[in-house]
């Protein structure tokens, strides 16, 4: 089981981290500085997620910081003859302060089984953005929605009260999601959300079916497509154009 | 005397109880159906949906969808899950606007309406979480909270339930795309043939499945809100 704790905090007008652990295989890197906020990567030592792994995150980012989260390139999910494998991930961000948790696109490979729960809670104030990636499987070798389950539910509260909620969960032998309602004809999806940030107008885009809207707090941004590197690269461009992210 | 007749439940016949339930679930019960194309609109305009197969396949993951949301929202209240929480859960997982706004107008309609045609506290009491600013409201929770009231057996009432919300769909399409009466109901019967299926599922359901949806369905409500021109609300 690994496990990844982080906690930052601001220090002369700059963003530090307070205090942190981790262990295998996790790693991050030194926080480093991009515009107003400091990046940290997160790595891991394995080439993947492995059945029976049960990974643990937690992130707080105190007032005053102004935090990027990232990873390396893609999480792969490995073939999995059974069992599965899980990761809980829990967000605390106070008020005053800024993150951006941008984790890598997942790929489930044929077989998998992955269950992801992401738990946000904000205080008024704060400032939060996440993605969540999927890629139906490792495309370009025709593995397409061979995975067993796939399972990412993220819930964001507002001082304690649920104000955005996702469940992606996809079973394809249960439901092929590749038709109408679900993937359309698409082999990617993915889902932004935004909260403290200035109202998203337009996500038009030649190559992507995307759309934005008010959720009951914050703004959800949905996009299908055929590359998790377009969706990323998409999802990235919108919050440069709405925030200081990287400037 | 045994007869069904003669059992009274909560005040209310056998024979009543599901005919109440019929008349909640009618089109005709002025809450405002009509007026919401649950993103059929955007589907049509996109012309993602123009044939009687598409509508078919449109319905099987709308049938899908809903056994994780409106159908397993009824039946979580219905079992007595704590209203004030699976609200605010509700308004959170319906993250389109249109979608959680479109929730709540049939909610309060409903309501409304009830609790002028007769006294159901449950109903009542949700109502007045909802005017007290507690609660958001919405349609589902409200349908569960009905079934609960009227007594009527849960897997039954959420059948007629889902057949009203797939009914609608179906008059939706076939008046938008259009497509023939005939198709329409072609499309229904094959797809009902799945309702029970999709009811079990619901009434099973594990509290981390709740809300599952689908990335199309939440984008075509997200769409039309923007879309050039709108017959429907949703």
């Amino acid at each position: 089981m690994g496990r990844l704790y982080i906690e930052t905090t601001q220090e002369n007008g700059k963003t530090v981290v307070k205090d942190s652990f981790f262990t295998a295989p996790f790693k991050i890197t030194k926080p480093f500085e991009s515009g107003k906020a400091a990046e940290i990567v997160i790595m891991q030592a394995s080439a993947g997620i492995l059945a029976g792994d049960s990974h643990e995150m937690e992130f707080k980012i105190r007032s005053g910081s102004n935090v990027i989260i990232t990873g390396q390139s893609y999480t792969k999910i490995f073939r999995m003859e059974d069992g599965r494998a899980e990761q809980k991930v829990k967000i605390k961000v106070e008020k005053g302060a800024v993150l951006y948790y941008l984790p890598c696109p997942m790929i489930p490979f044929t077989e998998s089984e992955f269950i992801n729960v992401n738990e946000v809670y904000l205080e008024k104030g704060a400032c939060f953005v996440m993605q969540d990636v999927l890629a139906c499987g490792r495309k370009a070798m025709g593995e397409v929605f061979a995975f067993r389950k796939y399972h990412s539910g993220t819930t964001v509260y507002e001082d304690g009260k649920p104000v955005f909620a996702d469940n992606t969960r996809l079973v394809p032998k249960e439901f092929h999601p590749g038709g109408i309602g679900y993937f359309e004809g698409y082999t990617h999806q993915g889902m932004a959300y935004f909260y403290g940030m200035d109202e998203i107008l337009s996500v038009e885009s030649d190559v992507l079916l995307s759309a934005v809207s008010r959720a009951k707090k914050g703004q959800v941004m949905r996009i299908l497509g055929n590359s998790s590197d377009e969706i990323e690269s998409y999802i990235r461009k919108i919050i440069m154009e709405e925030s200081d992210y990287g400037v | 005397m045994g007869t069904d007749i003669a059992i009274h439940m909560k005040g209310i016949t056998m024979n009543t109880k599901f005919i109440r339930l019929i008349q909640s679930l009618d089109p005709l019960f002025p809450i405002g159906s009509y007026t919401l194309s649950n993103g059929m609109e955007t589907y049509v305009q996109k012309n993602v949906v123009c044939t009687r197969e598409e509508l078919e396949s449109h319905l099987e993951a709308y049938l899908y969808m809903l056994s994780f949301n409106d159908l397993a929202f009824a039946a979580k209240v219905w079992e007595g899950y704590d209203i004030i929480s699976f609200d605010a859960l509700c308004s959170a997982l319906k993250a389109p606007f249109e979608m959680r706004t479109g929730s709540m107008k049939q909610c309060i309609r409903f309501l409304k309406l009830h609790t002028e045609l007769d006294s159901y506290p449950l109903l009542e009491e949700y109502k007045k979480q909802i005017e007290a600013g507690v609660c958001d409201g919405h349609y589902a929770i409200a349908m569960g909270l009905f079934i609960k009231e009227t007594d009527a057996d849960l897997s039954e009432a959420l059948e007629l339930y889902c057949y009203s919300l797939l009914s609608s769909m179906v008059n939706h399409a076939v008046k938008l795309v259009p497509l023939r009466q005939f198709d329409g109901q072609k499309a229904l019967f094959a797809v009902a043939e799945k309702i029970p299926d999709a009811i079990r599922r619901a009434v099973s359901m594990k509290m981390e499945d709740i809300g599952a949806s689908g990335c199309g369905f939440d984008i075509r409500s997200m769409q039309h809100e923007k879309l050039f021109s709108r017959l429907y609300i949703t």
